[in-house]
């Protein structure tokens, strides 16, 4: 039996830099967030549109080169509403969700926001899957995924 | 070459929270592999090991490849050891590395370690969200639960279920953890209190969810022929396999775990199973969060899509029914990171061995099967059928 | 395209914290109070201790103390500044050029990597005329010390 009186507990911290390559694909792709477009790409073999666009089709293993730009409007796969302040996150309550872009064969991972509530909790049923959804731009766009800062109802 | 491959040892050490943590790291590796080596008994040492896997996720340890950090898996005694890292699914991939090892004729006998994977965590978010796609996902800081909270919406939407649902299958792990010594939660919350804990990520209660835990589970694999010297009641492991799925969550549907159900598919057929209701008698499964359970009852075939909570209502998959499930407490009630995917395998193993302790000794249990998850919120299954 | 475009940074920040359990919270104190630590199991010798036997997974035989006086097994001279080298959260950072040494103290199986200093010089070519291995080395204790391993400042020969 150890004798816990002589723990002591270190604290220590990683703060590491990365940067990675965008390549063709994800570059093209963020950058035409900056022109407030959402642009996927065709597999030439299986004709499956792919949005966010990509470098390959990971079902053929081939290259997609040919472009497709997107109306914008996507539907709610699913969601989650988070109702506790999470380290790194906005303040609750938030909705991230999966949605997917006209007909793509892949989706994506967004913010959903711009629906109104009285109770945080009314969010759970007033945010419904299959719902249609536009984006909100941000004022100043760098070519990121959050370029969109959220996606909203299209009748909102 | 058809080679046998058992289990004869299992070894858990305690488990508390990984804030409440007073061993260090290596202290809670030698301390579970000396429990597996105690419950073989026969002298059993590191000695008489081939090889050591130890599993777990470097970000979660601190350290870069931990495994390099524990001598307690006999480095200096000249030992070849080897670190699965699969995310959360490491346990279930190294219990497979660990087999394969020895079916391949290489190794006699092997441990495969759960570690304790979270213990030197501050922060599980801040770790989690760097599992993810650092391009078009990272940015939205989404982690585990979040993923967890996408696969259950979609559930109920599509099915009808209810909170009630979540909560019942919830509250039927937290009373089996109540009478698990290596559990780390043991409050054995009720339903009401399920319901009435605070919503995190809809449709997810805060007791619908894991904790972060401390503490190692391992397992002891041996041949054919040492299988028989150490042990009377060896376990073996009748069929084994893993699937992946994409890295980015938005290009998996979230209708369902159609991952698993392929896997099921492969694994059943080269264990023989034919009606998993019927020919399994134990099934451990991870539920981080409490509501995978009921999908997982639907992937794995033990009955139609929509139809999970009925199993839990009619105490099908509870203690005493036709196939109890996660009687350990699972996942939810004890996560130290990676040890978690190999305790449902421990779990199994002992249910089958009939050592488990606390009144929750399945009879006549002769096949079992073990489920684990992970990997970038759900990048991976592994599924084992066990059986005497 | 411009450079800045075709890159994504993004950082890790990760916080960690680690129990040290009782032999390395030992060992630690024993450094806070000028002391070496050590321990015994079946007839080897430990400096810093360890937690459990590596051979039989059993916790050692019995504590041991010395004023950390030991050998110089190997060393390397450290010439040029290393970005990113973080020492300690307080950074006790030596200027180049400084020698990291690995040290067996008194007759223990195994060694501790430290600095060694105490030469007098900055001259590269002249520290290495004054270390050599096998030479003696004792701890200089740092005036402020807080149960950790930089409570030894360095090694320094032992004239
Ligand atoms: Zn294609």
């Amino acid at each position: 039996m150890q004798d816990i009186s002589y723990n002591k507990r270190f604290e220590y911290n990683w703060d590491v830099p990365f940067k990675v390559t965008l390549g063709e694909s994800y570059f093209r792709f963020l950058d035409g967030l900056k022109n407030k477009k959402i642009l996927g790409n065709i597999c030439p073999k299986c004709n499956g549109l792919h949005v966010p666009a990509r470098p390959f089709c990971d079902k053929c293993l081939v290259e997609i080169t040919k472009w497709y730009e997107t109306s914008g409007i996507v539907t709610i796969e699913s969601f989650s509403v988070t109702y506790v302040k999470f380290l790194g996150l906005p303040d609750p309550p938030h909705i991230t969700g999966i949605v997917r872009a006209e007909n793509a064969v892949t989706s994506f991972l967004h913010q959903i926001g711009g629906i109104p509530y009285d109770e945080p909790k009314e969010l759970d049923e007033k945010t419904k899957i299959g719902m249609k959804l536009k984006p909100v731009w941000a004022e100043k766009r760098i070519g990121d995924i959050q370029d969109i800062l959220y996606f909203t109802p299209v009748d909102a | 070459m058809d080679r046998k491959v058992a289990v004869v040892g299992v070894g858990n050490t305690s488990y508390t929270s990984a804030k409440r943590e007073t061993r260090e790291r290596t202290e809670v590796s030698a301390d579970c592999i000396k429990a597996g080596f105690d419950f073989v008994g026969k002298g059993l040492s590191m000695d008489d090991v081939d090889s050591i896997f130890y599993a777990s996720v470097d970000a979660f340890e601190g350290v870069q490849r931990p495994d390099r950090s524990m001598d307690c898996l006999g480095q200096s005694l000249n030992k070849a050891t080897f670190f699965v890292h699969t995310g959360g699914t490491a346990g279930g991939s190294a219990f497979k590395e660990a087999y394969h090892s020895v079916k391949s004729g290489l190794c006699d006998i092997v441990i495969a370690l759960g570690a304790s994977t979270t213990s030197a965590t501050v922060e599980a978010q801040q770790i989690l969200n760097s599992a993810s796609p650092p391009l078009i996902e990272k940015p939205f800081g989404a982690g585990a639960i979040h993923m967890a909270g996408y696969y259950l919406m979609r559930y109920k939407a599509d099915y009808n279920i209810t909170a009630e649902d979540f909560a019942m299958v919830a509250a039927k792990s937290h009373k089996h953890a109540v009478n698990n010594p290596y559990a780390h939660i043991r409050k054995g919350f009720t339903v009401e209190e399920i319901l009435a804990s605070p919503m995190v990520c809809s449709p997810i209660h805060l007791y619908e969810i894991c904790p972060v835990s401390a503490g190692a589970t391992c397992v002891i694999m041996a041949s054919e022929e040492k299988a028989k010297e150490l042990s009377d009641t060896p376990v073996w492991i009748k069929a084994i396999d893993s699937i992946s799925n994409t890295f980015l969550a938005g290009y998996r549907p979230f209708t369902s775990f159609y991952k698993l159900e392929i896997l099921a598919k492969r694994v059943y057929e080269k264990a023989g199973i034919k009606n998993p209701l019927e020919d399994i008698d134990y099934a451990e499964l991870f539920n981080p969060f409490a509501g995978f359970e009921l999908l997982e009852y639907e992937a794995l075939g033990f009955c139609d899509k929509g139809d999970a909570p009925k199993l839990v209502r009619d105490g099908i998959t509870d203690y005493g029914g036709k196939l109890p499930c996660t009687l350990s407490g699972g996942t939810l009630c004890t996560n130290s990171g990676i040890s978690a995917s190999m305790s449902r395998h421990a779990e199994t193993v002992l249910q089958l061995m009939g050592k488990v302790e606390g009144g929750r000794q399945v009879k006549n249990a002769k096949t079992g099967i073990a489920h684990s998850w992970g990997g970038n919120m759900g990048q991976f299954h592994t599924l084992c059928v066990l059986s005497v | 395209m411009s450079n800045n475009v075709i890159k994504k940074e993004w950082r890790f920040n990760f916080d960690f914290s680690v129990a040290s359990g009782e032999t390395y919270g030992r060992f630690f104190k024993g450094l806070n109070d000028k002391k070496i630590i050590g321990n015994i199991c079946n007839n080897r010798t430990f400096y810093p201790p360890k937690p459990f036997c590596d051979k039989t997974l059993k916790p050692p035989d019995a504590w041991l103390e010395c004023d950390g006086a030991g050998i110089v097994e190997a060393f390397t001279i450290c010439c040029e500044k290393s970005n990113g080298v973080k020492f300690s959260k307080t950074d006790k950072k030596p200027d180049v050029p400084y020698v990291l040494g690995v040290i067996k103290i008194k007759d223990s199986e195994h060694c501790i990597i430290h600095f060694i200093s105490g030469f007098e010089t900055k001259d590269v070519s002249e520290i290495a005329d004054k270390i050599e291995i096998g030479m003696k080395v004792k701890p200089v204790w740092a005036t402020k010390r807080e149960g950790e391993i930089l409570d030894i400042e360095y090694f320094e020969p032992v004239i």
